[in-house]
């Protein structure tokens, strides 16, 4: 069902970063006793963070490469185990 | 042992394979209750840290469970007591658990993050030099906020009317656009069938007919759709 989206390809962090936002920061919690760390609110930021960094940095070359080649498409992501 | 929880699907579907394995290589079972079944494994002790292996070790068990069904997806790091505890907590969430189903089925949740375009980084310092100055700069950090206010409204306003229109979304979820960023964030529960018609949609009009840039990811499990309804 995804054949057609395009692979961001070399550039894991996007990957990385919105996996990270999905698992440790959204989701049900059943038991109510989820205890958010130090540690675990430094790694949703640090992914979040590059993620943020990654893609403003991959919107700005792609706006680039647009003006160079103004057909050229926009990437979209996929993650690499989709369905 | 504690028992870790990945996600809950409708009974009968098929259970996970033998092969499959979870955080820190654990065995993926699944516990049913109810008309619920949930996925989970060992665990060896209730603390568990986070790390990216971790996170990606979840996961790959949800998405194996979309195999089968689309999950109501658990947050990282929900440990509980043990099997019992598990199945309890099924029987006791059964009704919230049984609507996040039906609201999720049969759909996957895409992430929609468009880049706001002109001047969206509100001025630097507070100057102190004069009263004037300070005051010019307030006006000036007003107008920034507001811009990028008024530009993320009209945006919010035609992407939901497109998708809407074409009939590819079921439901949207917008996040609040965090001070000094321009990127406007929205979750999107999309049938499974209508993905690329969606990421279609979304382009023609963010590109097309308001020259920003959007960049979309997924599909993932609806972790957003299920969280707000269970906290």
């Amino acid at each position: 069902m995804t054949d057609d989206i395009l692979e961001l390809t070399g550039d894991d962090r996007l990957v990385l970063g919105d996996l990270l936002n999905h698992v440790l920061d959204k989701g049900i919690v059943i038991s109510g006793d989820v205890t958010i760390s130090v540690a675990d609110i430094d790694l949703i930021r640090v992914g979040l963070g590059i993620y943020i960094t990654a893609i403003q940095s991959e919107l700005d070359h792609a706006a680039a490469r647009e003006r160079a080649a103004p057909d050229a498409d926009v990437p979209v992501l996929r993650h690499p185990g989709g369905l | 042992m504690p028992t870790y929880l990945y996600c809950v699907i409708p009974a009968g579907c098929e259970p996970p394979a033998d092969s499959r394995r979870g955080v820190d290589a654990a065995p993926v079972r699944e516990l049913c209750a109810g008309g619920l079944a949930a996925w989970v494994s060992d665990v060896p002790d209730r603390a568990i840290a986070p790390s990216v292996s971790r996170a990606r070790a979840h996961d790959d068990v949800v998405r194996d469970a979309m195999a089968r069904a689309t999950p109501v997806p658990a947050r990282f790091g929900q440990v509980l007591a043990g099997d019992q505890e598990a199945v309890a907590l099924l029987d006791e969430r059964r009704e919230s658990l049984l609507e996040s189903l039906e609201r999720v089925h049969g759909c996957v949740e895409m992430t929609v993050r468009i880049l706001l375009a002109g001047q969206t980084a509100v001025p630097g310092a507070a100057p102190r030099q004069s009263g004037s100055a300070y005051l010019r700069w307030v006006r000036e950090r007003q107008q920034v906020r507001q811009a990028v206010s008024d530009q993320a409204e009209f945006l919010r306003r035609g992407v939901a009317r497109a998708v809407e229109e074409a009939g590819v979304v079921r439901e949207i979820m917008w996040a609040t656009i965090a001070p000094g960023t321009r990127t406007l964030e929205a979750a999107h529960l999309v049938p499974r069938s209508l993905i690329a018609r969606h990421r279609e949609v979304v382009r023609g009009t963010v590109e097309r007919d308001h020259r920003m840039k959007v960049m979309v990811s997924g599909p993932w499990a609806p972790y957003t759709f299920c969280a707000a309804a269970h906290e």
